[in-house]
């Protein structure tokens, strides 16, 4: 129970921070419900960072710092409650969903765990619970914390791994929300509640479509019960985290009409939220440039003000991180190496010169095949687990395993709505993000160097999040479409609640 | 330039450059090793540079020594909770000292006996505080309090709250590192 009252305690810091932030963001920026939404996690995604920044400049002033910005939220939120404004209210949805996702996902891991899964040691039960033991991925923004705290960092600083090799979001997101003592179980906690962030990154992908209230809760229901939620929101590698950035930066750029105008508050909003998707993790680089083509492609560039502020966003959010990764702790590439030119094991290679070597052996033919095999990885439903796991050939972990590996497994029967995907773009509504979430597929498959590697954790996330969302904003379009989808979406449930509460 | 725009900057301009900035080193193994099971730092003893000016006091039962597990060679001046009742007395060691300007880290010898469940060590130099997690099995754990360039006032406190089999604690001599 230890770890689920710190998750609960995490969760509720998360929350409370959320809230705060997007109240002020709804009443004095003027935004509208998810705008507000958006703003407020890409803000409280800031004040992580920056308090990353702070640890490492100085570990003496941090808890000053940290008591200011909690101060700050206590004050912002006592605003809103005073206000009592419908803008304010209506935000108490989507942090209240950030909050149920992580203690419910907590409880149930926790409450339904069989005999073998001990929550003793919390890291080894967050990579075990729901699939094989999964490596220790989810220990590196930990250790990442202990040794900024510490004012102590080695190289390498976990295993083989340098410090700057994986981005420090999370380590900042957690030590600044952290209202436990500092522990395994309060990281556990506090990471759990930051990839339910994705619960409010699928909310705003959803309301900015126009998607009713009622679907745009149901969408992060449909999300939370998935095989990539329960395995992502657990083993907290910050994919969700992630993920969750990236759908703020898809719902200001794709998500609502081209000719509603951007101002330089939405650009600050889009290119905050794509910086820190970076700074998350590095595999949302493949749904990024998959953006940036769509917007070619659907003509979407809108004002140059938008697009200077994005850009002066990005630059400065991700510039400090570059230079740490430089000048700090070199060379700080290896991910970007492995995925981009398939180099796994570590070598004192630039990354120009991994990727000539790499694709100096590949012929057009060769290259053309890899990226067939990709898109076919991504795409295939691997009917053979459903077969097994149903004949009783395959237990239930085995099953999960390939859930997380899959694509199409990995968000239940929303697999339909990926299948169809082009399918999003008959309606004006959801085209032009049915476009990039193509391109952030397309994306993945052509810039993942080995050939059919493109299972589920060496991609973004966004396009599952975003197929969920268009789902959503498909069936809140009219009474008949809303049967289906609630037909669907129960079924999705009970399927998936299942699965995950068989031992 | 208004007041609130002077404020972020000047805010910006400190966090860049204010204290530590830039002055810190990234430590490689040969200094330490970082231990994941204890997230701890354990320096190697060749790297000790002469123990720290302070002194020892005991709030409860303490030794100069520790039959059960002999301590490293050059370890000099210890206390432990293990004196006359063995694993049942119950005390706290204290340690004051000063870590000199040109020092930033140090390394605290420390053991604990094979029950650890009730021991833990609080190391506190200026406004920083380290809770520090013992093994059992003599070690020299890496701390860094400060930059260079001003001396602080260190106080360490090892507390065994356990009067149970295995439950004692021992720290020696800090000492400064190369």
């Amino acid at each position: 129970m230890y770890p689920l009252a710190l998750t609960a305690l995490n969760a509720g810091s998360v929350m409370f921070a959320l809230f705060a932030l997007s109240t002020a963001a709804a009443h004095y920026l003027k935004l509208s419900d998810w705008k507000a939404l958006a703003a407020g996690m890409v803000g409280l995604g800031v004040a992580g960072y920056a308090y990353f920044w702070v640890m490492f400049f100085d570990t003496g002033i941090a808890p000053w710092v940290q008591m200011i910005f909690l101060g700050a939220c206590i004050i912002l939120a006592l605003f809103a409650v005073l206000r009592r404004s419908a803008s304010d209210m209506a935000l108490i949805v989507p942090c209240l969903g950030v909050f149920a996702g992580a203690v419910g996902l907590m409880g149930w891991s926790v409450l339904l765990a069989g005999p073998d899964d001990s929550v003793a040691n919390i890291f080894w039960f967050a990579g075990s619970r729901w699939t094989s033991p999964l490596p220790g991925d989810n220990e590196i923004p930990f250790h990442f914390g202990l040794q900024l705290r510490e004012a102590q960092i080695t190289s390498p600083m976990y295993v083989d791994w340098l410090s700057s090799d994986r981005p420090p979001l999370q380590t900042g997101m957690y030590l600044l929300l952290n209202l436990g003592r500092e522990s395994r179980e309060a990281y556990q906690g506090s990471s759990t509640a930051l990839q339910m962030l994705s619960m409010g990154g699928i909310w705003v992908l959803a309301r900015a479509m126009g998607t009713s209230r009622l679907w745009s809760i149901l969408s992060m229901t449909a999300l939370w019960f998935t095989p990539l939620v329960f395995v992502n929101g657990l083993f907290v590698w910050p994919k969700l985290l992630a993920a969750a950035f990236v759908a703020i930066a898809a719902a200001i750029h794709f998500a609502t009409p081209r000719k509603e105008r951007r101002s330089v508050m939405d650009g600050l909003i889009a290119g905050g939220a794509a910086a820190l998707a970076m700074l998350s993790h590095g595999a949302t680089a493949f749904a990024l440039v998959g953006f940036a083509v769509a917007a070619l492609v659907t003509l979407r560039l809108f004002s140059w003000r938008y697009i200077a502020a994005a850009v002066a966003a990005v630059v400065v959010l991700y510039a400090p991180w570059q230079a740490y990764q430089n000048l700090y702790d070199p060379p700080g590439n290896r991910l970007m190496k492995w995925h981009v030119a398939g180099a796994e094991a570590i070598d004192d290679r630039s990354m120009t010169e991994a990727l000539v070597d790499s694709y100096s052996k590949l012929t057009p033919a060769t290259w053309a095949k890899g990226r067939m095999d990709n898109i076919d990885r991504i795409m295939n439903p691997q009917l053979w687990a459903v077969q097994d796991f149903a004949a009783g050939r395959l237990n239930a972990t085995k099953f999960r395993d390939q859930m997380f590996y899959s694509v199409p497994l990995g968000i239940g029967l929303f697999a339909l709505a990926l299948w169809g995907l082009p399918g999003f773009a008959i309606s004006g509504a959801t085209r032009a993000l049915s476009i990039a979430t193509i391109g952030a597929l397309l994306g993945w498959a052509v810039l993942l160097l080995g050939a059919g590697q493109a299972v589920t954790h060496q991609g973004s996330y966004f396009p599952q999040i975003a197929v969920i969302a268009m789902s959503a904003r498909l069936f809140s379009g009219n009474a008949i479409l809303s049967k289906i989808g609630f037909v669907l979406f129960g079924a999705h449930v009970l399927l998936i609640g299942f699965i995950h509460a068989l031992a | 330039m208004r007041l609130r725009e002077s404020f972020w900057i000047t805010a910006l301009a400190l966090t860049a450059c204010g204290p530590g900035a830039g002055q810190r080193p990234i430590l490689t193994k040969s200094e330490a090793v970082y231990d994941f099971s204890h997230a701890a730092y354990w320096t190697p003893p060749e790297l000790l540079a002469g123990p720290l000016q302070g002194e020892f006091s005991c709030e409860g039962p303490c030794a100069k020594t520790t039959p059960a597990v002999k301590p490293p060679p050059g370890l000099k001046d210890l206390r432990t909770t293990s004196a006359q009742k063995g694993d049942a007395d119950v005390s706290t060691l204290v340690w004051r000292g000063t870590i000199p300007s040109g020092i930033s880290s140090i390394a605290l010898p420390m053991v604990t006996g094979p029950e650890t469940s009730r021991t833990r060590i609080v190391a506190k130099c200026g406004a920083v505080t380290r809770t520090l997690m013992p093994k059992d099995a003599w070690g020299y754990r890496r701390l860094t309090f400060k930059q260079p360039g001003a001396s602080c006032e260190l106080e360490i406190r090892a507390i065994d709250d356990g009067p149970g089999w295995g439950q004692w604690i021992a720290i020696g001599t800090p000492e400064m590192l190369r």
